[in-house]
């Protein structure tokens, strides 16, 4: 300890301290997002592309709308819900039920809807197809067929 | 010296042979904190259930959520941060041709409406039995203690009565049915007899016959 001076020191530990709060960020009310961070595909959706997602903060509370894209021209049935993150990144609301969304072939479709409570500052979506290819965890790509 | 390292050095090997045997039987495989059979599972109690086309959990759900968030958003509601307006809730008419308990739907809106923290549910008709005879036990036996008894003619009037219907249309084929449910929900003003807020949600289901 000796060898380090005193204001590394305090450096290092006001970065530890730093590192330790885990304080969920809001998000930004108003423009698109990327969609990536937001959305958790529950392996890789084959033919559904998940698109923008707006979000607004009105009466106090989360707006989100979200683009969903089926290029095939099949119908395809997807499967969503929202959940709800606090200040904290706690989970700020129960688990909501999964809803069934049929998008027609060539159909863009929006996922809307409006936080259940004002505290919920962040969001993701969790979407399901049923033929969704699993994930390799490791390197977060499709895992190839066996 | 030497001897007495070669002893801990047992002791050692000891010691862990031990942890590892009481570790092998913490994990048996055969130990399960479950009872009974296989055959029987618990399951996803939010999953999209399509079991028959009859109005099942997921409609239950999907709607007394679409309902609660539209109704979050309402004027009603969202205008007087603050000041939560007292509901009451009325019944909600089954005029579809199955069996389907709106009580339930009217409950999980309710339950939902209040964890948000917007408004304020005065005891409705279903429950009115149960809230006067408590008041009438705590007045009249003379088994409480008068600092705690609540007082007669202290309840709240709910300012908006919640109330609506849900409807269906079924068609048949030889190969095909499809059923259509629309559910409809209202705030009276109760004072006024004005609607204020009001929505619907409508689900389609189509099953293979």
């Amino acid at each position: 300890m000796r060898f380090l001076p005193r204001h590394v020191v305090l450096i290092a530990l006001a970065a530890v301290v730093a590192g330790c709060q885990t304080t969920q960020r809001p998000v930004a009310a108003g423009g698109p997002m990327s969609a990536a961070s937001k959305i958790e595909e529950m392996g890789v959706m084959n033919k559904l592309v998940p698109g923008e997602i707006r979000v607004g903060r009105r009466n106090n509370l989360l707006n989100i709308q979200a683009e969903v894209v089926n290029p095939t021209s099949d119908d395809e049935q997807l499967f969503y819900r929202f959940k709800w993150l606090d200040a904290s990144g706690f989970l700020a609301w129960d688990e909501e039920p999964w809803k069934p969304l049929l998008i027609h072939g060539q159909q863009k479709q929006y996922l809307r809807t409006v936080a259940p409570t004002p505290k919920a500052v962040d969001f993701r979506i969790e979407m399901h197809t049923s033929d969704n290819s699993p994930v390799d965890l490791f390197s977060n790509q499709p895992q190839k067929p066996l | 010296m030497f001897e007495m390292n070669r002893n801990l050095q047992q002791a050692a090997v000891l010691a862990l042979a031990l942890g590892l045997l009481s570790g092998c039987n913490s994990v048996n495989s055969s130990s399960s904190p479950s009872v009974g059979s296989s055959a029987v599972q618990y399951g996803d109690a939010k999953a999209v259930e399509t079991v028959t086309n009859e109005f099942g959990s997921t409609d239950l759900q999907t709607i007394a959520e679409s309902m609660t968030r539209s109704m979050l958003q309402s004027s009603v509601i969202a205008r007087a941060p603050g000041t939560r307006p007292l509901l009451t809730v009325a019944e909600v008419k089954n005029k579809t041709s199955e069996y389907v308990d709106t009580r339930a739907i009217t409950d999980t809106i309710r339950s939902q409406l209040l964890k948000s923290g917007s408004v304020r549910f005065a005891v409705d008709a279903a429950a009115m039995q149960n809230q006067t005879e408590e008041l009438i036990r705590q007045n009249q036996t003379g088994l409480y203690n008068k600092n705690t008894v609540k007082k007669i003619g202290k309840m709240e009037g709910a300012d908006y009565r919640m109330e609506g219907n849900i409807v269906s249309i079924v068609k048949k084929t030889a190969d095909l049915q499809d059923v259509w449910y629309k559910f409809n929900l209202q705030l009276i003003h109760i004072e006024s007899g004005t609607i204020e807020w009001s929505d619907e949600k409508e689900i389609r289901k189509t099953s293979k016959r």
